[in-house]
């Protein structure tokens, strides 16, 4: 028996050997670029349009495809990019560099998605890519695209309050949202309350969003991943592009330092109503004798700039800073019993991010790719006044006093990390990497000083900063098995070391996707995510001072388990179609105490929150199109979401405020082109629409008198309280929401200059969407419910020129 | 803080416009409200009302005409008197300590509601000193230090501390203008962590707690006061009351939700609605009992 098992096994090592000598394999390794730019293109599918294997670029455009030596008919494809195909005859590792072409309308056909990157093809499910084309034609609010508010239009993300830029995925809160820009973690990633997000997407390469079946290489947030690129700035020429909108303008330069080597690019955006509202102010306050100077602005900075070593190595540096920024300043000289007063009082609040990375990228052979990342990100908000004042008594000698009080919190992230691809051979993708961030989190820090006549304070006070390390461990390999079959199983371990406590958490992960059919396959995924961080906000809105802290001993880390079902088709290479259903379980889950409230103020901030679970489950149906004349999708997503704490809602099950039953959307872009000699006109037509069911609320259903238990005597019991009887949180729904965006771009270009004028209305039938509900009385004296609409139909026009 | 940022947010809202929304919220049949908190040093004193449609305007009827009675665990039972204005009174009962009573109010047109209480045991308190002072967030504070022997078992605190004066005014038993002495509310909060309601941004007129970290032992709890109390408004002041009640359970859930609801009330935006809690089987309100020594810090 021994002898046969024996004999089997050597029979199955010689045939292997036979095999390896007659199938002689050979790497073909590089990166795909955009011909015009030199820009990396990633997710761009590299394959063997004979044997039907293929592979697809990673983050920095770099591919390796290992294949038996022999002819190869390699294609290279990337949407809305003309496919490359060549023949050759692969006998030894090559190394190449290929460029694409932007397709033109008539190439439809070729320059479609290849099969490898086609939706039912693709291991990983529950991830959603919008070409930034598409965004930059959709309608624009107040003339600023943004991105996230185009990822509010996907299935399985929803939008919280009205103008918000916050999301909400698959049930999950906005703060178990990882949002990356060149993978780094963005902390508050809005401007003005939320009303705009930080992404300027004229600097913005690729958008991809994961909403489940998360592969093992992130980790730290439990509901989503959003991935932004920055570009990286074109290689071959210098180009830049400009507008001038309602509330802002912003300006976009990037080239080569030195042609194919160095590039950079920088893009910078302002607000100015600050600006044009100083005559006004100034002309309101000039009455009184007193000098004003307020107002409000935002402005961020996108800069990169990367340099090529060799093919096989290059190095980037690319950075963000933005800022948000209230502020007043009053001068006033007054005289009061003969005492000259004359002072200066200056108050503001300001908050925003610097986010950097380098980034070292090594090919260290034809197979295996390095990336070292270091990175820092600072998110951090103060609020501050000032009062100087100098007073001059008739009969004495003048004297200074000041009084000033700052308030600062924030959080700081050092991080680096090593990841490595490596591609074997054509049926295995492995990843791996570790990386620690080294986080500092300042919850609340005050400064006053007072300096006036012998009383001299300079104080600081208030939270300690707490200091923590997350360390991160992870392996994946996207393989295939046969014709039909892909897996991709992973693991992320993570560590959190704060104060005394360490906490760990292994998390496995797997997706499966199976092909049934030519253009139809079946997916199924399992994750499990950890998130060892809080943030601490009102909810309603983005405030500034929303802020992050650590998992406590009475707060353990968030851990979410999530499992997903879906079928993907690719319909005559021009839709994409997926359905999904999916169950989130989610624990250790924080909501505010009953009454509790948070302003900044994160002193015992864990015994104002309660710790709960939350389940989340639907159905999510997506088609879309991302190429042709008509392009863009539809969305509908059929979802609940649960909450359940032991000392809320009296321990029973409730509605999570954003669970919405129904969500549809609905995002088109119509172009029309025509040229004329050397002269071109585009005329683009963006139409968005969205529909969700109303929030959930807490509405009571009776009243009736309280009973003050602190007052002293009759006479205040008298004065009795009304209390309104609220029987389950959220048992009622607002009014549905929805809303639709128009917006038509006329572009005209000759040569190299391109100008387009775009004329966007927010809101296109002026549907008042409720945002805030509250019990009043009307004009009649009847107590009666109203609502609270933030935005009308609100035009906006933009003009820009590229060149 | 929250000011200033409303500073900021109001421009939004004021460019917003609102109007009325039809949010159809299903009737239902008003239930009796019983309000009652006794304690040893007085006579029963309950109120009955009744609640009302959320959407309904008139007044919150008090009820007159409802048949009130108290039954302690002993077996005896005694009928409370209507004093008009949905109050009822006890002719000479007095709660008594350790006593569970339950009191049932029936009424033809609702239907009938039950609860029932116990009087816990006054607090044994050791100490109290008022002497130390204590820097908080730049601001000095008098620190109130009462040290105290929780017995054994669940017990459930509340504190209040007010500003006593002698003041023209009437009297509660004889009805006459004279010299009363008025109890001013004072805003105070507490660095002990066995209490979870206030704090320095934040101070209460009243600070409840739990022993879940002191069950069964000596404890001491500190009370900060806003210094200036002591020094320049203290002209005039007769003293610092201290009241410190033993209350029960029901008391307890009912105090922290009740201050939780009128905080939400005050922040609506900001905050979720908070369910207040009642004890009231098939009605609504509380029935609790509570036991208050009361001590005065004298600073003239």
């Amino acid at each position: 028996m021994q002898s046969n098992i024996l004999r089997t096994v050597l029979a199955l090592a010689l045939l292997s050997l036979c095999q390896l000598a007659l199938c002689q394999k050979a790497t073909i390794s590089g990166y795909v670029t955009d011909a015009s730019s030199g820009e990396k293109l990633i997710g761009a599918s590299v394959y063997d349009s004979k044997l039907l294997i293929g592979t697809t670029t990673n983050l920095y455009g770099f591919f390796s495809l290992t294949l038996d030596t022999g002819e190869v008919e390699l294609t290279i494809s990337y949407v809305g990019f003309t496919n490359l195909k060549e023949t050759l005859q692969l006998q030894s590792d090559v190394f190449r560099n290929v460029s694409l072409h932007v397709g033109e309308e008539l190439q439809e056909v070729v320059i479609s998605a290849a099969e490898s990157d086609k939706i039912h093809e693709r291991t990983q499910m529950s991830t959603i890519t919008i070409p930034m084309k598409q965004i930059e034609k959709l309608p624009a609010f107040m003339g600023e695209r943004d991105i996230l508010k185009t990822i509010q239009l996907l299935p399985g993300v929803q939008s919280g309050s009205e103008g918000s830029s916050g999301f909400y995925v698959r049930g999950g809160g906005p703060d178990q949202n990882l949002i990356l820009l060149d993978g780094v973690p963005v902390y508050n990633a809005s401007h003005l309350f939320g009303f705009f997000s930080v992404f300027n997407s004229s600097a913005i390469n690729n958008v991809e969003i994961i909403k489940g079946g998360f592969p093992a290489r992130f980790g730290g947030r439990v509901s989503s991943v959003l991935d932004i690129r920055m570009k990286e700035g074109n290689s071959k020429k210098i180009t830049g592009e400009a507008s001038i909108g309602l509330i802002s303008s912003k300006l976009t330069i990037e080239g080569p330092i030195i042609k194919d080597k160095t590039s950079f690019i920088v893009s910078g955006r302002r607000t100015y109503l600050d600006i044009l509202a100083q005559p006004f102010i100034a002309a309101a306050s000039k009455g009184d004798g007193s000098k004003v100077r307020a107002g409000y602005y935002f402005y961020d900075i996108n800069a990169k700039i990367n340099h090529k070593f060799s093919d096989k190595s290059r190095l980037y540096l690319s950075t963000y800073i933005g800022k948000d920024r209230a502020y007043t300043k009053i001068e006033d000289t007054y005289n009061e019993n003969n005492t000259i007063y004359d002072g200066t009082l200056k108050s503001g609040l300001q908050w925003g991010n610097i986010t950097t990375a380098l980034r070292y990228n090594q090919i260290i052979n034809n197979k295996l790719f390095a990336n070292v990342t270091a990175t820092y990100s600072r998110y951090k908000f103060t609020l501050g006044s000032d009062v100087e004042n100098t007073i001059s008594p008739p009969d004495s000698a003048a004297y200074d006093e000041r009084y000033g009080f700052d308030y600062l919190s924030g959080i700081y992230d050092w991080s680096g990390k090593i990841d490595f691809d490596y591609m074997p051979g054509p049926n295995h993708y492995v990843r791996f990497g570790i990386g620690n961030t080294y986080h500092t989190f300042t919850p609340g820090v005050n400064t006053a000083v007072i300096e006036a006549g012998q009383t001299n304070i300079d104080t600081t006070f208030g939270a300690n900063s707490i200091f923590a390390h997350e360390l991160a461990l992870y392996i994946e390999d996207d393989m295939k098995i046969g014709g039909r079959l892909k897996i991709n199983p992973g693991v992320h371990y993570s560590m959190f070391l704060v104060g005394n406590r360490t906490y760990n958490n292994l998390q496995p992960r797997i997706s499966i996707n199976y092909l049934l059919r030519e253009n139809l396959s079946v997916k199924a995924s399992y994750s499990r995510m950890a998130q060892y961080l809080h943030l601490l906000t009102n909810g309603t809105i983005g405030l500034p001072t929303d802020l992050w802290v650590p998992v406590t001993d009475s707060v353990p880390p968030v851990v979410a388990d999530q499992y997903a079902l879906g079928f993907a088709y690719s319909l005559r290479d021009q839709f994409e179609i997926s359905i999904e259903g999916y169950y989130k379980k989610m624990s250790n889950l924080i909501e505010y105490k009953d009454g509790a409230t948070f302003f900044g103020n994160s002193e015992n901030w864990d015994q104002k929150i309660e710790v709960g679970n939350g389940q989340a489950y639907g159905v999510e149906l997506f088609v879309q199109k991302k190429l042709g004349q008509t392009s863009g999708w539809v969305g509908y997503t059929l979802s609940w979401s649960n909450r359940q704490f032991d000392n809320l809602n009296f321990g029973r099950t409730f509605p999570y405020k954003y669970d919405r039953r129904h969500d549809v959307s609905l995002a088109l872009v119509h172009e029309l082109k025509k040229k004329m000699g050397k002269k071109e006109w585009q005329t683009d037509f963006g139409l968005t629409w969205v529909f969700g069911t109303g929030n959930a609320i807490s509405l009571p259903i009776s009243a009736y008198r309280a009973y003050d238990a602190t007052a002293y005597n009759q006479q205040e019991k008298g004065a009795y309280n009304v209390i309104d009887n609220f029987v389950d949180r959220n048992n009622f729904r607002e009014p549905s929401y929805h809303r639709m965006d128009f917006s038509t771009t006329f572009t005209s270009s000759k040569g190299k200059f391109e100008k387009s004028w775009n004329i966007s209305v927010y809101n296109l039938y002026n549907r008042q969407n409720p945002y805030y509900l509250f019990f009043d009385q009307n004009d009649n004296g009847q107590r009666v419910l109203k609502q609270l609409s933030l935005f009308p139909i609100i035009p906006s026009v933009s003009y820009s020129f590229k060149f | 803080m929250k000011r200033f940022l409303c500073l900021f947010i109001l421009p939004l809202l004021w460019v917003s416009c609102e109007k009325e929304v039809n949010i159809p919220i299903e009737y239902t049949d008003p239930k009796l409200v019983v309000n009652g908190l006794f304690n040893t040093d007085s006579l029963w004193e309950v109120e009955i009302s009744t609640s009302q449609y959320i959407y309904d305007n008139s007044s919150i009827p008090l009820m007159d005409d409802a048949q009130v009675t108290i039954t302690a665990s002993t077996g005896s039972s005694f009928a409370l008197t209507n004093q008009g204005n949905g109050l009822y009174t006890s002719q000479v009962e007095k709660p008594q300590t350790g006593e569970v009573y339950t009191i049932d109010v029936s009424h033809s047109n609702y239907v009938n509601v039950r609860a029932s209480n116990e009087l816990p045991t006054e607090i044994s308190i050791q100490n109290i000193d008022w002497q130390q002072q204590s820097v908080v967030s730049g601001e000095l504070y008098r620190k109130i230090n009462i040290t105290f022997q929780d017995g054994p078992g669940d017990d459930y605190y509340m504190i209040r501390l007010a500003a006593t004066y002698w003041d023209l005014g009437y009297d509660t038993l004889t009805g006459q203008l004279d010299s009363v002495l008025v109890h001013y509310p004072l805003y105070f909060f507490s660095q002990s962590p066995a209490v979870e309601n206030g704090s320095a941004n934040d101070p209460q007129p009243s600070i409840t707690f739990k022993d879940d970290l002191f069950n069964g032992s000596q404890y001491t709890i500190d009370l900060l006061v806003e210094e200036y109390l002591f020094t320049e408004e203290k002209e005039g002041m007769e003293a610092i009351q201290i009241s410190t009640s033993k209350i029960s359970e029901e008391f307890y859930w009912y105090e922290t939700s009740y201050q939780a609801y009128l905080s939400s009330r005050d922040n609506k935006f900001f905050t979720q609605p908070v369910q207040v809690y009642t004890n009231i089987e098939n009605g609504l309100g509380i029935f609790a009992g509570y036991n208050t020594r009361i001590d005065s810090i004298q600073i003239q």
